[in-house]
């Protein structure tokens, strides 16, 4: 069975609540949603609490995946993201221990190794075409869970402009990917 | 490409990335529900977009121990609110208990609308639908399996973090419940007890509960 099968079977033995199958989706996936979440959140500790709360909803909402149309993946890293979002703003932490988020190399070395394969090389080359701000504001939206805000104070803009030219970048950036 | 076209990628690109706040989630997520071709394009979005993902990180071993806790029963955090009925026999019929998300914040299309939790649990004796209204401060129960004998009936508990039990009233499907204003849900218990009917004489549990779910907030 693929990584991808092996995946979605966890993920559907889950939403009939096996806990073996949660064990076997929590080894194979909790180092890709933490990733998700230290992003996202900048802070371990913090990202530690996301993972919980997220697998907590996971293991909860586990019987809704086959309903959404995505993959097994994509329908857990959301997950993560959003509980990882809700929390960064709520929470807005500014910790001592924050690390140092690198968002535009969020994993240096593993990024580049894998970066050739399927939907990683294709949003790394569409990113590319984007204007260099622009991917970067994409960037911190997606990775840091930036607002509209946040982007509009780092780039000391209003507000609606940030909001009109991401929106600009997002409808180039599906163009490319839909190509 | 035509303007309305571009207008669903722009704000399915934004719900996928997290940029959409307040009514405008809700609005998309009314939208995406009735729209095959808004839904196909999110998805697309999400499929595209977990590609910026890199590898991942693992996390410390105590973060699996500390789910476990949360999920399955003997979570060290909520046994002592049992010890009110831990003596009871009936407890080690408990089979399962699971912890309900109540979550709050960021609504999403995939995972169920924020404010509504459902807790369905499945006892020896009893499966029950629960929803909690967190907003509106309301108890839903939707369904209820089992009928018992003449002379009993399920009751439903709400218990506060490290609070006695509060009855909630005879379960009956379709009831609906309103919680106390001062109730606190964060980390509060739902339970069933079978009670005589008409519930608790004493307004306290009189017998160990046969199914218990615990709110966690997310």
């Amino acid at each position: 069975m693929s990584d991808v099968n092996i995946i979605e079977d966890a993920l559907v033995r889950v939403g009939l609540k096996d806990r073996a199958a949660f064990d076997l989706l929590y080894d194979r996936t909790s180092a890709k949603l933490f990733g998700v979440c230290l992003r996202v959140l900048g802070n371990r500790a913090q990202a530690e609490d996301a993972l919980q709360d997220a697998y907590v909803r996971i293991w909860n909402k586990a019987g809704m995946y086959q309903v959404n149309g995505l993959s097994p993946m994509t329908w857990l890293i959301t997950v993560a993201r959003n509980v990882a979002i809700d929390r960064k703003r709520r929470h807005r932490v500014t910790a001592a221990d924050d690390l140092p988020v690198d968002l535009r190399d969020p994993t240096p070395g593993a990024e580049a190794r894998v970066i050739a394969q399927g939907e990683q090389a294709r949003i790394a080359q569409c990113m590319g075409e984007l204007d260099a701000q622009k991917a970067d504001a994409v960037k911190r939206a997606y990775l840091g869970g930036e607002s509209y805000a946040d982007l509009a104070d780092f780039y000391d803009i209003p507000l609606n402009t940030v909001r009109t030219w991401l929106r600009r970048s997002l409808i180039s950036l599906k163009d490319c990917l839909s190509r | 490409m035509t303007e309305d076209r571009d207008d669903k990628i722009a704000r399915a690109g934004e719900y996928a990335m997290g940029l959409m706040t307040g009514s405008d989630v809700r609005r998309f997520e009314d939208d995406l529900s009735r729209d095959p071709d808004l839904r196909a394009i999110y998805a697309d979005w999400a499929e595209g977009l977990v590609g910026l993902d890199g590898d991942g990180t693992p996390p410390p071993a105590s973060v699996k121990t500390q789910i476990d806790k949360r999920l399955f029963l003997g979570a060290s955090r909520t046994q002592p609110r049992f010890a009110w009925l831990t003596a009871k026999p009936m407890m080690r019929g408990l089979q399962v208990a699971m912890i309900v998300a109540a979550s709050v914040g960021v609504y999403n299309y995939m995972t169920g609308p924020f404010y509504d939790v459902q807790a369905v649990a499945q006892a020896d004796t009893i499966d029950f639908d629960v929803r909690l209204d967190v907003d509106q401060r309301v108890v839903l129960i939707s369904s209820l399996s089992e009928t018992l004998p003449d002379g009993r009936d399920h009751e439903l508990w709400i218990i506060p973090d490290g609070g006695t039990p509060v009855s909630l009233g005879v379960m009956e499907p379709r009831r609906r419940v309103t919680v106390p204003g001062d109730f606190s849900f964060d980390g509060a218990l739902i339970a069933v007890t079978i009670e005589a009917e008409g519930g608790s004489p004493t307004g306290a549990p009189t017998t160990a509960p046969i199914a218990a779910v615990a709110f966690t907030s997310l």
